[in-house]
């Protein structure tokens, strides 16, 4: 995978969220692509409990409809600064801070950690085929209302 | 163990106007006083406090570092299988030696000055005891026995570890009640568990608002949309609400879609979404499993420290774990158990996406819990109103449309902490 298209997958996939565009995210996958937002403690000791597993775009849907429509949270403001990725073959590492400022408050860390990828040719460029958002800090401050 | 008089001696006066516990004082939400003698009335004494589920630890020599209240301690599998809970506390210079959640250890060495002790708490041995050269040591009545690692008291329950700091806490069958006691076993009835993982939360609010959710059978139809869109819960449908004695623990019981179309449920509801449909039904593939008979969904408070659920095919243990009176860890330990089969931890992994941080039906709950926080502190001489289904202490009903439980548990705080 070009080192470029990669990182330019990952512009778009911040920039996404940060802007609440929950379908243009969802565009990103592959349609029968996993997205898991996942403790690290868990991912170490092979433990498979994600805080989010999405089994393809359907299921992305209904999380989106879910954020969407039906969950209660206080407003909230998001911003990936997504590092550089580390290619090999198909796969990626790439590592991430996720700051978070809710309603009028001071701007917190909501995570940090590592992005596992999978990733895809398609003939609309690279796509995620799989993303593990593999998060360090086992506390979430309260609430993990939109994909990390 | 001093474990009788680390609260001040000053007390307050009572922050309730009123007999009863129709209403709630706003102060017990962030009054740093009682939330002191709250931790030593109800963590610290007295009560069977939850530390593991036992497949956390399933070999020798296993330990996992919990804490009980705002406590450190330890649970480790001991060398002949039974399990210890320990301070984690060295018992020279106070140091919490043990810095990792989870590992396996044939001894606790703390890194300070390398005292060691064995699995079960006891100090196997000082450097330098003897001193150096002849110079310095410990004088000749220093005794080993005299300086392990206070060790708490601990109950194993068909795969549930519970400890207690006090020695002369009751037995943990009647902690329970024989009220709650079926249905406590009807999850853990001795069926080897398999763990599928953590999730944690930080909640800025007070540790009994989240047992206090978990007592109110009003919010979940009403918060919870995603809850009443796709049909896992409606204000109709059969439910039983069961209490101990005491009103210190309860266990919510209900039968998904037995209510029929009951318009009164859904009528005045604003937050109902009658439209919308999962794209994917995967998300809540439910399958009936034979152990239920018939209830689809136990929410059981085992004050004060843990809530175990099962909500469909989604089982975990919920620690409550306090940080002064306006904040709590939360910390969720998901299971199965070990028959199952892949597709049944397939299914409990993909509804665990409606539970934790994230989950589509517990992440309001989280939110709401510091709204509640966030006003309760600024007025504390105001009073919350828990008057739904009438001002009785906490009764067993058959239906869910009360806050009776709510008023059980405060029943339960005002004896015991005399106010």
């Amino acid at each position: 995978m070009n080192l470029l298209e990669v990182i330019e997958l990952n512009a778009r996939y911040g920039d996404a969220l940060d802007r609440f565009d929950l379908t243009g995210w969802q565009a990103l996958f592959t349609p029968d692509a996993v997205y898991r937002a996942q403790a690290r403690e868990n991912f170490d000791r092979g433990l498979p409990l994600a805080a989010i597993y999405l089994d393809g775009h359907a299921m992305m849907t209904d999380r989106i409809t879910g954020i969407e429509k039906t969950l209660v949270f206080a407003p909230r403001f998001t911003r990936h600064i997504i590092g550089l990725p580390s290619i090999e073959n198909n796969t990626a590492r790439t590592p991430f801070i996720i700051v978070q400022t809710v309603t009028t408050g001071l701007p917190e860390i909501l995570a940090t950690g590592c992005y596992h990828d999978t990733l895809a040719s398609t003939s609309d460029g690279i796509r995620l085929a799989a993303r593990n958002a593999v998060y360090d800090n086992a506390l979430i401050p309260n609430s993990l209302v939109y994909p990390l | 163990m001093n474990r009788r008089a680390e609260w001040s001696p000053v007390k307050s006066p009572s922050p309730f106007k009123h007999d009863g516990t129709h209403r709630i004082p706003n102060r017990v939400y962030s009054d740093a006083e009682l939330h002191a003698r709250e931790l030593e009335a109800f963590f610290y004494q007295a009560h069977w406090c939850y530390v593991a589920l036992e497949c956390e630890i399933p070999k020798a020599g296993d330990y996992k570092a919990t804490m009980i209240g705002e406590k450190p301690v330890i649970v480790v599998r001991d060398r002949d299988g039974s399990v210890n809970v320990l301070e984690n506390r060295c018992a020279h210079k106070g140091a919490k030696f043990c810095q990792k959640e989870f590992g396996n250890a044939k001894v606790f060495v703390c890194p300070y000055h390398q005292w060691g002790y064995r699995l079960n708490g006891d100090l196997a041995g000082v450097p330098m005891k003897n001193g150096v050269g002849g110079q310095g040591g410990m004088d000749a009545d220093f005794k080993l026995e005299e300086h392990g690692l206070s060790k708490l008291k601990v109950h194993v329950h068909n795969g549930i570890v519970f400890a207690s700091f006090d020695p002369d806490v009751e037995p943990f069958e009647s902690f329970i009640g024989s009220e709650l006691m079926p249905f406590f076993n009807r999850t853990f009835d001795g069926r080897k568990l398999t763990l599928l993982g953590y999730n944690r939360q930080r909640i800025r609010g007070n540790w009994k608002l989240m047992q206090e959710n978990i007592k109110d059978p009003y919010h979940p139809g009403l918060l919870h949309v995603f809850f009443v869109t796709f049909g896992l819960w409606r204000a109709d449908q059969k439910s039983e609400l069961r209490i101990d004695p005491r009103g210190r623990h309860a266990q919510m019981i209900s039968t998904r879609n037995s209510g029929g179309e009951n318009q009164e449920v859904t009528a005045g509801v604003s937050s109902f979404k009658e439209s919308l449909k999962l794209e994917d039904p995967r998300l809540m593939d439910v399958v009936q499993e034979p152990w239920w008979g018939g209830p689809t969904a136990v929410m059981q408070t085992i004050f004060p420290s843990v809530i175990i659920q099962q909500q469909v095919n989604s089982l975990s243990t919920r620690q409550i774990i306090p940080r002064g009176p306006d904040e709590f860890d939360f910390v969720w330990t998901h299971f199965g158990f070990a028959d199952d089969t892949p597709e049944m931890t397939e299914r409990r992994l993909k509804q665990a996406n409606l539970f934790g941080p994230a989950g589509l039906v517990s992440l309001d709950d989280g939110e709401v819990i510091e709204y509640c926080q966030q006003a309760t502190t600024a007025y504390p001489d105001a009073e919350c109103v828990v008057e739904l289904g009438g001002k009785d202490g906490g009764v067993a009903t058959p239906h869910m449309v009360t806050e009776t439980l709510i008023r059980g548990m405060y029943r339960y705080y005002r004896e015991t902490l005399g106010l």
